[in-house]
């Protein structure tokens, strides 16, 4: 996954936004991709889902994802269009679920970068390196590279398609390595 | 230096090697859990990959969190765990009415067992470290991907160890503890850690009050949550399954990344206050906010040990004329041991709506909160539309707490 990515800042959040807010719970019975999308910040903000139609990067605060592990959060974000998310930090499983949709995550190495975007900012990524430049600001913003599995992961553009993937080397079954 | 608790389940495992931190591990599990939703949403991510067999791992499928379904696309994903348990031979299927809230049935019946690893879709899996069982919620990607291929990436996490000592006050509780410690430590230190209790305040803690601990903790981001598994613990899990187990208990001298320590005598009632369960403060600092609703029940607050005490306080008294309360017992069994204690007359004759074990109320799938109005509730999460209008607040707290506040009809 070397391709950098260049898209603008199409949202800021702040702390400790939970999934219940992302997805409410109402709509825990459908998984239908478009439908999750279709659901998102319904009850706080339904005008979120205009802003990253067309894709960009949100930049979020520290324990992004809080509270249920529904996996439509995740999904939510990313067949709504979002590109990428930047944090200062995740909760664990909507940092797993959104690994494992093949959406992209990053995380600051220092959280107070969080000050560093305004909307509309536009970004020059490089997803690999944990590297994004603001080109409007001209600042150059490090993130925590990924592990090499998560790599391989979003590469393959989710774990559906890393399992699939993996099949050939493995004599046809389904394996993570 | 010695092991903590996750380090030994891990090395039984996959073998004992040094685990580092924020390294990814392949992890097999001993069970997993999914709930209605979970199981749906899991069959659709199988049938995406191409899975037609599940790897052999022990399943439990359990309808919780929308029962008796009240919409058709409950009750169609209900229809879906059903299909799904006949297809792949699930013999631990439970239909609604004869089993509860997932997590509450699963350590009941003895499917949670000391040193193993239970891997569910909801992040309330917490709740099985009660029993010294290394419990981790996922969403339906990972319960998929598993089931395929019996393998989970496991990032290990950081272990926080805390050593209980002393013995916790009359009128304090298991909850105000989580409380307390979701409080102090805020997600920037519980994020994708590990939590492990230890020490001689563990066996002045049921079973039922360790599961409420482990459960609540997941609200500060953790990965999971062990309790040292003591006599109490053998003898609850010994009852209830003929399967052998190992369980781990940390050594004298095993390393933590980080250590506490916590004086059970010290905490006192605690409330957590809008709008997130890390938000905590003393109850006394919010007394006399006044509440539209109560909520005892559950997956962190809806045992007999929580129904025993919130009876003990409803006992002869009604619930405030301003005020609803709704009593959710968090399984069958307990529905029926409160049945035979007398329990569920009490809350009746007390005013209270006692409902069927579900998520319920906790999720908002009834007894939802209208805009304006105020709830204090013994479950776990008090997020902005929780529990129905995202201009309603919520309140979380003890059953002891939640219970005097129905009679007074404020905190």
């Amino acid at each position: 996954m070397s391709q950098v990515i260049k898209k603008k800042v199409v949202a800021i959040l702040g702390d400790d936004v939970d999934t219940d807010v992302i997805f409410p719970a109402r709509y825990l019975g459908t998984f239908d991709e478009q439908e999750t999308a279709n659901h998102l910040f319904e009850d706080v903000d339904p005008s979120f889902r205009n802003k990253v139609k067309n894709g960009g990067v949100v930049i979020v605060g520290k324990n992004f994802g809080c509270g249920s592990a529904r996996e439509q959060a995740a999904m939510a974000l990313k067949y709504a269009g979002v590109t990428m998310v930047v944090a200062v930090s995740y909760n664990r499983s909507f940092y797993r679920n959104a690994i494992n949709n093949g959406l992209l995550l990053m995380e600051f190495e220092n959280p107070e970068d969080y000050q560093a975007f305004k909307e509309d900012n536009q970004l020059i990524v490089d997803y690999a390196s944990g590297i994004i430049k603001n080109e409007t600001t001209g600042r150059e913003i490090r993130c925590l590279a990924p592990n090499k599995f998560i790599l391989d992961i979003i590469s393959a553009g989710g774990i559906c398609q890393l399992i699939i993937k993996n099949q050939s080397k493995n004599g046809g079954k389904l394996c993570l390595l | 230096m010695g092991h903590s608790m996750i380090y030994k389940i891990l090395a039984k495992k996959i073998g004992d090697q040094d685990f580092k931190a924020g390294e990814i591990y392949m992890t097999p599990a001993d069970l997993v859990f999914t709930h209605e939703v979970g199981t749906a949403g899991t069959m659709r991510v199988l049938d995406k990959i191409g899975a037609t067999e599940l790897y052999p791992i022990e399943m439990v499928i359990i309808s919780d969190h929308f029962v008796p379904a009240s919409i058709l696309t409950h009750a169609i994903n209900q229809k879906k765990a059903r299909d799904f348990a006949k297809k792949y031979g699930i013999r631990n299927y439970f239909e609604i009415g004869r089993a509860g809230i997932g997590h509450q049935v699963l350590i009941e019946k003895g499917f949670i067992r000391p040193g193993e690893i239970a891997i569910a879709t909801d992040a309330h899996a917490t709740t099985y470290g009660a029993l010294g069982c290394l419990g981790i919620g996922v969403g339906v990607t990972d319960m998929a991907v598993l089931l395929a291929s019996g393998q989970y990436w496991l990032k290990y996490p950081k272990v926080l160890g805390i050593r209980l000592e002393g013995k916790l006050r009359p009128g304090v509780s298991a909850k105000d503890v989580a409380l307390k410690l979701l409080g102090d430590l805020g997600t920037d230190n519980l994020i994708y850690w590990m939590v492990e209790f230890y020490g001689s305040g563990v066996s002045t803690l049921s079973i039922d009050s360790r599961a409420c601990l482990c459960n609540m903790m997941s609200e500060g981001g953790v990965k999971s949550c062990l309790v040292a598994p003591d006599n109490l613990a053998m003898e609850y899990v010994s009852a209830r399954t003929d399967k052998k187990f190992t369980p781990f208990v940390p050594d004298e001298d095993a390393y933590y990344d980080k250590y506490l320590t916590l004086d059970l005598d010290k905490v006192e009632p605690m409330v957590a206050i809008p709008d997130t369960p890390t938000n905590c403060v003393p109850r006394k600092s919010v007394s006399g906010v006044e509440i539209d609703q109560a909520f005892i029940g559950s997956c962190t607050n809806g045992r007999i040990e929580d129904l025993r005490i919130a009876a003990a306080i409803l006992k002869g008294k009604k619930v405030h004329p301003n005020v609803r309360l709704i009593v959710s017992p968090a399984s069958h069994e307990i529905w029926q041991q409160a049945l035979n204690e007398g329990l569920l007359t009490i809350f009746n004759q007390s005013g209270a709506v006692v409902t069927n074990p579900t998520c319920g109320a906790c999720i908002g799938a009834h007894g939802l909160l209208a805009p304006g109005e105020v709830c204090i509730a013994t479950s776990n999460r008090n997020f902005k539309g929780r529990m129905g209008s995202i201009d309603a607040k919520i309140y979380l707290a003890s059953p002891e707490t939640v219970a005097y506040a129905a009679l007074t009809g404020r905190i």
